[in-house]
């Protein structure tokens, strides 16, 4: 034994004692029942992939044996579409595709299967049909771990820095935003959008649709200087938390007690205005991202929060308006998760009350809710 | 999940993530990665010999987790979704700095960091750290070796002449 052996000891056994304190003062109570409860959840997950994915073999397996047969059997050459070759997206298809999710990152979004997985870099996992990375510029679309089998779609979204030149490469436009494609790994489509600051991908057989949803975010119809949309004369006034707001008047009202939810706007009651009086967080700690698509899951909605439970670091702030004379900083930083959380600061309030904007659809709800807020 | 494995999870899980804790320097990080293994571990419990193997094979599993995600290359990216709220943990700061160490010991190879922890904090032997790292014990004298030799470089203490 000798003295630096010693150190590693000591100095292990109390970083671990001091981690464990504060592990304890965030989450007290129940360390170990929340472990059991978060394995729970996470063993019957990974016993629904395994079942999908012994069905998914099941169903190709029983598709080649009722294919093959013909296919061989037939007299003309089977009609087999062929991997599609990198080339300029068609500047069509602004909807999203039936069955398909949109996904937004930054100022951008585009549409993808809703059974694709979304993560924040490169997915190792066969099983799923595609996936989407929403990252920045540091996130590497690059795989060199050999043994890594991915998925054969995959689409990116990646923030680029505002101040970034634009590149030089052809230009073209998809559905009205121009773009400019830039070389990329073999197999890639990579098209930078000046306008939207971002760079979108994608590689796989649906490379060019998922492309051609390209299209702007809600987030930033939410955020784009120009005048406030006007608050159309059915849409319901509500007063709550020393604010006031407006939503359309058919969307239902739920008094809560409930504050903090895992999935943002994916597991937000569609259509409803919540006001909430919560004074304790609730919920578990919760996975950062969605990482399954599904149509219609994420939602349009208002959450507002006036009790103890509603908080805002305001180190979270990417930025502050003034919304008919009251001071409002949103935070788009669980943008993934579908939500624009605002902190409205209200006069003889301790703190601020926190709303919470479903950017589901175009976001021009989403803006007209943002710009009615003010004082009551 | 069934009732023996969850005695297993409430008797020894927190012990997994202090483990967990020390090979990736942060507590939510390391608990998704205990929660990661606990869960391949309880889908292969049955090919396991006995119940005195869950341990040992969860351990085994953690310690690869970690180090496959360590070779990925975003391993050093942080998703911008994960930005904690808090910018600084008062009782982590309050932990004394001891000549530096904790940061040399982040800054190790990941397989001289499990080999450090497995060493100096679990108190295995070499041949059972071989086992978890599927090396030789020669290797795992290597890496305990070499790391604690950049520790000793890397450490500010005053008047050290190992």
């Amino acid at each position: 034994m000798n003295d630096i052996e010693d150190l590693v000891r000591a100095e292990m056994r109390a970083r671990v004692a001091a981690a464990e304190r504060a592990a304890a003062d965030q989450r007290p109570g129940g360390e170990s029942a929340t472990l059991l409860r978060d394995l729970a959840r996470r063993i019957r997950r990974a016993r629904i992939r395994r079942r999908l994915t012994a069905s998914a073999m099941s169903a190709v397996a029983f598709a080649a044996a009722v294919t093959l047969p013909l296919a061989l059997l037939s007299s003309g050459r089977a009609a087999r579409p062929g991997p599609v070759k990198p080339g300029a997206v068609p500047p069509t298809d602004t909807a999203t595709p039936r069955g398909w999710a949109r996904l937004a990152n930054g100022d951008a979004q585009i549409s993808a299967p809703s059974d694709w997985r979304v993560s924040t870099r490169v997915v190792c996992d066969r099983t799923v049909s595609g996936y989407v990375v929403l990252g920045n510029a540091s996130t590497s679309l690059i795989v060199r771990n050999p043994r890594c089998r991915q998925a054969p779609n995959m689409a990116a979204i990646l923030l680029e820095p505002r101040n970034r030149s634009h590149p030089v490469g052809s230009t073209d436009v998809i559905n009205g935003i121009p773009v400019v494609r830039v070389p990329a790994q073999p197999g890639f489509l990579s098209y930078v959008v000046p306008t939207l600051h971002v760079l979108v991908a994608a590689r796989g057989p649906l490379a060019s649709r998922v492309l051609a949803t390209l299209a702007r975010s809600p987030l930033s119809v939410v955020l784009a200087s120009g005048p406030e949309f006007p608050v159309p004369p059915h849409w319901r006034w509500h007063h709550f938390g020393g604010i006031r707001f407006a939503a359309p008047a058919s969307w239902r009202v739920e008094r809560s007690t409930i504050w903090g939810n895992c999935r943002g706007a994916y597991s937000m009651n569609p259509r409803t205005v919540q006001l909430s009086t919560a004074r304790k967080v609730s919920g578990l700690r919760c996975a950062l991202t969605p990482d399954v698509m599904g149509p219609g899951t994420l939602h349009q909605g208002v959450i507002v929060g006036a009790g103890r439970a509603a908080r805002m670091d305001s180190s979270r702030f990417d930025g502050c308006r003034k919304l008919h004379g009251v001071r409002a900083c949103y935070s788009a930083s669980i943008y993934q998760e579908g939500l624009l959380d605002v902190a409205v600061f209200v006069h003889g309030r301790h703190q601020p009350t926190v709303v919470q904007i479903g950017l589901a659809g175009n976001g021009v709800t989403a803006r007209t809710i943002f710009g009615s807020i003010g004082p009551p | 999940m069934d009732e023996e494995f969850g005695q297993f999870v409430a008797a020894r899980g927190r012990a997994l993530c202090r483990t967990a804790y020390l090979l990736t320097g942060d507590w939510h990080v390391g608990e998704d990665m205990v929660q990661e293994a606990l869960t391949r571990t309880y889908l292969r419990r049955r090919r396991l010999r006995s119940a005195d193997a869950l341990e040992p094979y969860a351990r085994k599993v953690l310690v690869s987790t970690f180090l496959s995600s360590r070779r990925r290359l975003w391993h050093r990216e942080v998703p911008f979704a994960s930005v904690p709220d808090g910018s600084s943990n008062d009782q982590l700061e309050a932990a004394e700095d001891r000549y530096g160490l904790w940061p040399a010991l982040l800054e190790l190879s990941a397989r001289q960091r499990a080999v450090l922890v497995l060493r100096y904090f679990e108190d295995l032997t070499e041949a059972d750290i071989a086992a978890v790292l599927g090396c030789s014990p020669g290797a795992v004298k290597t890496h305990a070796a070499r790391g604690l030799d950049r520790l000793r470089k890397s450490i500010s203490l005053e008047g050290w002449t190992r």
